[in-house]
């Protein structure tokens, strides 16, 4: 008989560690560990303790019998906001130092505001310098590379205490032969410093991007290094053989080499997970559209999954910073539970973006805080129990929430409770708000989509902000960290290629374009082979846009027949097409610029085994009644455990659903179903 | 002397308007604010001219039936508060003869614009059968006929050279478009294409903006929506008073310079005449120079967005940009003068001169009632536009100097942004990549970086300009035209900071090393294949006195190179 085997899932928050392991039954086992956050390989190990323990296992013996750990982290991400990477040198082309901090000539901060200081870059000035090397738009080189300026600027740099150098060169997307042989060059003067180049990085046209995105990877690149390494160490230590992969901002996995190779890459690879988890919920569902909306105490993460794929977008940054690489569409907005409510000088009630945090906390922890927040409303409406959170680990306390709510009141003339209520519409006015910019600003009708509430602050709040966008259908799993880390035990090894190519797309010849893709192709399929051996799949797609546009729409070009004559006027119909669908109208006559090839290689791990359904049981009673303030009036309603729910159970609104770490609002003429495996699927009266 | 008029609301949407609660008045300032932003975002995305898709010089806003700004996204500073004069002229021209699905444009300077480039669309919105609001669109276009590409022309006397005026039209008529008039006007301009492009991009995004605007008075109603309206109004008009309130009662007088006029007059002055009394605010700019034979004119409407721009900046910039913060605001100008010039005079330059020089002279006046809001001067527009033909490819092309901006002035808040525009624009104008640049157009770009030593000195100081030298690698020789200020006045040093320093731009002949002082208003100056552009940009205008600014900081300027050492050792010996 063989023992069983596991798959783990990790995924660090900031307080808490989420682990789960599945076994190939199908059967997950969740812990749950403090995290900590000065080195949270710590709280990592910790934690498969406590996942070890909860099956009755020794450490070691779980890790001995897992083959596979996945793992979100927020090291790099961490290291941006609070403003903790490396000391990054740059190298540039000489007379092009300021790319960096020039941002293109915007000021993206607050426009009317001119009582601001601008922002310090990652690299400041005096690290920036200059190398004299010059290539041309077309690839050709102007001036060869003086070694001697390479190696008096790299010796300033150690001279200034630099660990990490990002090299940056004018057109290296198209000739990136200075840039290797500077990183060679640096590599033997620098033995153990980060040293990363933007043609490896990002080897697309547009310089800002390529320098912002290649300075990121330096920045936080010995960071996630130094993380990971000590991870790799004390699994293995601890008795791990199997491979350790990590969750990218794009959706993808990679082994360890490849995250720290393209350590801008993991700065989503937080929220990533709980987009992994969506797509697996589509999956399992048999329900394509869904719109997931995580929404936590001091933020909320919208996506989109569409026909079963997440959007990805090229335009994204964090903390000010601009990364260029293909990441989730992911729309944060900076609202959530602990959101604080403040009426401003003309009278208007805003929510957020101050939160009270973990600390103090809502007014109702009685931690401190006396500031109005989502919470305290929420409690003050009925809605939460008094009793606790966390299952009645922590008592809230209304008298603190009514005061609080009062004082707010009082700055717009109404009692606590209609502030309340009022707290309650802005902050569903704001969620609806954000839905609408990932879906209806994409030109895509959410009304043909679920919305799928995790985090813990959703389930009050799904239902009434579904009602405002008319979406017909709310679904809230039974555990989102489970989700979460199903997901990313379900994503793909990916490994994304790029190359800008700019050209009219339907002049390219079938065999340039197939010359382009195909040696893309084979890169790609190299590097993961590398570090995978089962089936490789691959996308190609690529960027295009009209002549004169600026935006490019990214194409994929799968469905394509690659050994038609007419190739290029094909690639060329494929973007008329996407425009139409995207803009409602194309303009076929005119010229359509191929700007950047792209070509992903898609390792398949192993399936999954099904999340096992709940055994059939009795309808389970309410557990108490409870009395709720909605549209106006105060209402009995009954208030069911979700963890004793049977499958298929109905329960018609108005009722509240409480379950280990959400409460779910069920309004009048909605009714909720019970799923198979305990989820709440709930059909909007609209 | 006249002023501004402020339109009445129509008697019905005050009185006879239920009250609302403050809720659902959060709501909807909320959602008017999501409704233009996405306007714009649709603009940004469709857009086929790289001064819209690119440089993003455009607004979106909506007014209601009378003309009174509701909602305005934030793009362009120069455009926030001229759109109620273009909403009144077309309301007036078409009074009584507005339909659903009518979409109106205009451009005329004279009738509510701020240049001819700028053209604007306006789709009426209705609550049932009465008008309710006007969902407006302003955008730059990249050409509007008259005798030089782009419409700004150094030598225009009239406005009739500067390209096609369209008074208020009617240009789609209850749902069916005018292709007669789209046919005229596309026929009077250069790239016609583009501009039908273009024009077909604002009106999807007015109409995106009706739509949402419908579903809005659909969930609440007419009533409740105008009533929440008039809430926000209010709201917003009580915070602008509470920060005016706070200024220091009394008369201030600010002057500002243009270097000249282009016709031989130097230092054509603004003057700002600013009585704070209580929580109002009166500008009275009737004191300026008369006006000129040249570009360098102000429209009304023009000067109008001047005066709004220079009160937005003064308050704080979370206070939304509508009829109600504006409230407290008087404008007083007379015609005749720069600011305000008479019907048929050149207009073009105005959105960046003189309305730079009027925000200047306003916030030079008002430095004492309130120094912690005042701000360094930001820089002066200096613009040359190149035509020529590419070798590579034999096509004709015509490019914008974005690049190599001004610097941004210091603030009680730090030293000012380095390179990033002049106070029209305040850093909402990108110049886009220099590697695209060189793969589309026959240049190579030698050096751009941070000008050292061009900001103004201070507490905090201004933010550097730029310096760009370029080859101009042509096979023919090019025409370029110029089109600016700022050469003799730098930006404005506020409260004992020191000016930034001026524009300085060089034609270094490739043939004989001859160097080529540009003016900022040429037209027609020869670029022979080699020759170089050598561009330096003005620094941004310094804060408090420099004696004041700390040692770090200025060791730190001195390690980042923006400012040099002695003169000696900044030639590198």
């Amino acid at each position: 008989m063989t023992s069983t085997t596991y798959r783990i899932g990790i995924d660090v928050g900031g307080t808490f560690t989420d682990l789960v392991a599945v076994d190939q039954a199908g059967t997950s086992t969740l812990a749950k560990s403090p995290s900590t956050p000065a080195d949270p390989s710590i709280g990592v190990l910790e934690g498969l303790g406590v996942l070890a323990a909860a099956l009755g296992l020794e450490r070691g013996t779980l890790l001995a019998r897992s083959e596979r750990i996945v793992h979100g982290t927020t090291v790099a991400t961490n290291a941006l906001l609070e403003r903790k990477g490396a000391r990054v040198g740059l190298l540039t082309t000489e007379g092009h130092r300021d790319v960096l901090e020039m941002r293109e000539g915007l000021k993206p901060e607050d426009r009317y505001n001119l009582r601001l200081a601008a922002p310090e870059p990652l690299v400041p000035r005096h690290l920036r310098l200059g190398v004299r090397e010059r290539i041309r738009a077309d690839g050709s080189v102007l001036t060869p590379l003086d070694e001697a300026s390479a190696i008096r600027a790299t010796d300033a740099l150690i001279a200034a205490g630099v660990t990490s150098v990002a090299i940056c060169y004018l057109h290296a997307w198209r000739n990136p032969a200075h840039e290797a042989a500077t990183a060679r060059l640096v590599r033997e003067r620098m033995p153990g410093a980060y040293v990363t180049a933007s043609s490896d990085v990002f080897p697309q046209i547009k310089e800002y991007e390529r320098v912002s995105t290649t300075v990121v990877n330096a920045y936080v690149g010995p960071v996630v290094a130094g993380y990971l390494g000590r991870l790799e160490g004390r699994l293995t230590e601890a008795g791990y053989k199997g491979p350790l992969f990590i969750m990218l901002s794009h959706g993808g996995v990679a082994p360890v080499e490849e995250a720290i190779r393209l350590a801008a890459a993991t700065v989503l690879s937080g929220p990533a997970g709980g987009v992994a988890g969506s797509m697996y919920a589509a999956e399992l569902l048999a329900t394509p559209n869904l719109i997931p909306f995580d929404m936590g105490g001091t933020s909320t993460d919208i996506s989109l999954i569409r026909k079963s794929a997440p959007g990805i977008a090229i335009d994204r940054g964090i903390a000010g910073q601009r990364i260029a690489l293909p990441s989730l569409d992911i729309v944060t907005l900076g609202a959530g539970g602990g959101s604080i409510a403040r009426v401003d000088g003309g009278g208007v009630l805003h929510v957020g973006p101050e939160s009270a945090g973990a600390a103090p906390g809502p007014a109702c922890y009685g931690r401190g805080g006396i500031e109005p927040t989502v919470t305290d409303a929420n409690l003050l409406l009925g809605l939460l129990d008094p009793a606790g959170l966390l299952g009645g680990e922590m008592r809230l306390d209304r008298g603190a929430a009514e005061a609080a709510l009062a004082r707010l009141g009082k700055d717009l003339d109404l009692e606590a409770i209609a502030a309340a209520a009022g707290v309650q519409r802005v902050i569903n006015a704001r969620m609806a708000e954000g839905i609408r910019l990932v879906s209806v600003r994409r030109g895509i009708d959410p009304t043909a989509f679920a919305l799928l509430a995790f985090g813990g602050a959703a389930g009050l709040h799904a239902t009434a902000v579904a009602r405002q966008l008319s979406i017909p259908r709310v679904i809230v799993p039974r555990v989102a960290s489970v989700l979460s880390a199903w997901g990313m035990l379900a994503s793909e090894i990916r490994f994304e290629t790029t190359r800008s190519h700019i050209g009219d797309a339907a002049a390219m010849s079938t065999a340039g374009l197939s010359a382009i893709f195909g040696e893309m192709e084979a890169d790609a399929r190299a590097r993961l082979a590398a570090v995978f051996d089962g089936q490789i799949a691959v996308a190609r797609s690529a960027d295009m846009r009209y002549g004169e546009q600026i935006f490019e729409i990214n194409v994929p070009l799968d469905h394509i027949d690659w050994t038609a004559t007419d190739l290029g006027p094909r690639v060329a119909d494929a973007f008329h097409a996407r425009h139409e669908e995207l803009y409602t109208y194309a303009q076929r006559t005119n010229e359509v610029v191929l700007v950047n090839a792209r070509v992903a290689a898609i390792g398949k791990l192993p399936a999954l085994p099904k999340e096992p359904v709940l055994a059939m049981r009795a309808l389970a009673a309410p557990v108490r009644r409870q009395k709720i303030f909605l549209e106006g009036a105060w209402i009995d309603v009954d208030v069911h455990a979700l963890e004793s729910l049977a499958p298929e159970q109905e329960i018609a609104g108005p009722a509240l659903v409480e379950g280990a770490t959400t409460c779910v609002l069920i309004e009048p003429g909605d009714t909720a179903r019970v799923t198979p495996n305990g989820w709440l699927d709930i059909a909007l009266a609209l | 002397m006249q002023h501004k008029t402020r339109p009445t609301t129509d008697g019905q949407s005050v009185s006879a308007t239920p009250s609302v609660d403050p809720i659902t008045v959060a709501v909807v300032q909320h959602r008017l604010h999501a409704i233009v932003e996405e306007m714009g975002e649709a603009m940004l995305r469709t857009a086929y001219s790289q001064i819209l898709n690119s440089s993003r010089d455009f607004s979106t806003g909506i007014c209601d039936a009378v003309g009174r700004l509701v909602a305005q996204a934030e793009h362009v500073p120069v455009h926030v508060g001229a759109l109620p004069y273009a909403a009144r002229s077309v309301a007036e021209a078409f009074a009584g003869d507005i339909h659903e699905g009518d979409v109106f444009l205009l451009n005329d300077p004279y009738f509510g614009g701020n240049h001819l480039p700028d053209v604007t669309v306006f789709v009426p919105v209705f609550a049932g059968d009465r008008l309710a609001f006007w969902s407006i669109n302003r955008a730059h276009m990249s050409d509007i006929g008259g005798s030089t590409h782009g419409a700004y022309n150094p030598g225009a006397t009239e406005i009739f050279q500067e390209g096609l005026r369209i008074p208020p039209l009617r240009i789609v008529d209850k749902g069916a478009a005018r292709e007669d008039l789209f046919r005229m006007i596309a026929t009077n301009v250069r790239h016609s294409r583009d501009f039908r492009g273009d024009l077909a991009a604002m009106i999807g995004s007015a109409k995106l903006c009706e739509k949402r605007l419908l579903a809005l008075i659909g969930e609440l109603g007419r009533d409740r929506l105008m009533a929440a309206i008039e809430a926000m109004l209010d709201g917003a008009e009580r915070r602008a008073r509470a920060i005016v309130a706070d200024w220091t009662d009394g008369v201030y007088y600010g002057e500002a310079c243009l270097d000249d006029d282009g016709r031989g007059r130097n230092d054509v002055a603004i003057r700002a005449k600013v009585t704070v009394s209580g929580s109002n605010l009166e500008i009275d700019l009737t004191q300026s120079d008369a006006e000129a034979q040249s570009f360098v004119n102000s429209s009304h409407a023009n000067m109008q967005s001047a005066c709004a721009m220079a009160f937005a900046y003064l308050i704080d910039s979370d206070i939304p940009k509508n009829d109600g913060s504006f409230r407290p605001l008087k404008v007083v100008a007379k015609p005749g003068t720069i600011v305000w010039a008479n019907d048929g005079l050149p207009v073009t330059m105005c959105t960046s001169h003189c309305s730079n020089e009027i925000v200047e002279a306003i916030v030079v006046a008002l430095s004492s009632a309130c120094p912690e809001r005042a701000m360094g001067g930001w820089g002066r527009r200096f613009r040359i536009a190149i035509k020529g033909e590419d070798p590579r490819t034999g096509r004709s092309f015509i490019w914008h100097l974005f690049q190599a901006r001004p610097g941004g002035g210091g603030s009680v808040a730090g030293d000012g942004y380095s390179s990033v525009g002049e106070w029209h624009s305040a850093g909402g104008i990108k110049f886009g990549s220099i590697e695209v640049a060189e793969a589309r157009f026959p240049f190579l770009f030698l050096h751009h970086e941070y000008r050292p030593d061009s900001a103004g000195d201070g507490k905090f100081r201004g933010g550097t300009g730029g310096d760009l030298e370029m080859v101009v690698e042509t096979a023919k020789t090019a025409v370029g035209n110029t089109a600016g200020d700022g050469i003799r006045h730098g930006a404005r040093g506020m409260l004992g900071g020191e000016d930034g320093k001026p524009h300085h731009y060089i034609l270094k002949r490739a043939a004989t090393g001859e160097e080529i002082v540009l003016g900022t208003k040429m037209v027609g100056v020869t670029i022979e294949p080699g020759d170089r552009l050598i561009v330096h940009s003005g620094g941004g205008g310094g804060w408090g006195d420099s004696a004041k600014r700390s040692a770090e900081a200025r060791a730190r300027d001195l390690l980042n190179g923006f400012v040099t050492a002695a003169p000696r050792s900044r030639t590198g010996d």
